[in-house]
C-alpha cells in the first residue's frame, strides 16, 4: 500500500468517525493490501480519533485458492498470516481431496480458520456470530 | 466505533460478505458505514445504501 493510499484511508476513517460515528465501520480493502498494512493504517487514525479495531478478516474463494497459493503465494500468505480470521467460502464446490489440501495449506491458521459453503444469509450469520458482531 | 477490515483477492467475496454483515448489523439497530477502496464499479448501490442508511466512503487507487 502506497503512502498516499494509506493517508487517504486514514483520512476517510477519521471523516467517518467525525461525520457519522457509526457503531460499525467496515473497510473493504483492495486486493493488493496485506493484513499488516491494514493493521498499520488503522492504528494510525487512533492518534486523532477514538475507535476499536478488529477483527481483521481475510476472505478466500476456496475454488481459486490452490491456484492462488501456487501463483500469488506471497500476497495470499501476507493476507492470511496477519488476519484474525481466515474465512474460506465456496467449499461446496470442492471435492474431499481439494478440501483436505486446502486445510493442509492453511493448517497454520488453527482455530482462526472458518469454512463456509457459500455466502448466503445463514453462512454470514454464522460468521457474524464467530467474530462477535 | 468498531472498525472491521476485510481483505482478500478480487473475487473472494468481500463485497458480498460486507453487504451481508451490514444487513445483520443494521437489523440489530447499529449505525453502519463502509470505506471501499474502489478500483472499479462501486459495489454499493444507492438502494442498498438508503435501505440500510449506510454511510459509504470511497477512496481511489491502490
Amino acid at each position: 500500500m502506497g503512502c498516499s493510499l494509506a493517508a487517504s484511508l486514514v483520512d476517510k476513517l477519521k471523516e467517518a468517525k467525525r461525520k457519522l460515528a457509526p457503531d460499525v465501520l467496515f473497510i473493504e480493502a483492495s486486493e493488493m493490501v496485506t493484513s499488516q498494512e491494514l493493521r498499520n493504517v488503522t492504528a494510525m487514525g487512533k492518534r486523532d480519533v477514538r475507535y476499536e479495531t478488529g477483527p481483521l478478516i481475510t476472505l478466500i474463494n476456496g475454488v481459486e485458492f490452490e491456484f492462488l497459493w501456487n501463483e500469488r503465494r506471497r500476497l495470499v500468505s501476507d493476507q492470511v498470516n496477519g488476519a484474525d480470521w481466515v474465512i474460506v467460502n465456496r467449499t461446496e464446490a470442492l471435492d474431499n481431496g481439494q478440501l483436505a489440501r486446502l486445510r493442509e495449506m492453511l493448517s497454520g491458521c488453527g482455530d482462526r480458520l472458518l469454512t463456509v459453503q457459500g455466502l448466503d444469509r445463514s453462512a454470514i450469520e454464522s460468521i457474524a456470530a464467530a467474530i462477535g458482531l | 466505533m468498531r472498525v472491521v477490515c476485510v481483505a482478500g483477492i478480487r473475487g473472494s467475496g468481500k463485497t458480498r460478505l460486507i453487504r451481508g454483515l451490514t444487513e445483520i448489523s443494521t437489523d440489530k439497530g447499529r449505525q453502519t458505514a463502509v470505506i471501499v477502496n474502489e478500483d472499479g464499479e462501486t459495489p454499493y448501490d444507492d438502494a442498498f445504501i438508503r435501505r440500510h442508511e449506510l454511510g459509504a466512503f470511497f477512496i481511489r487507487g491502490g
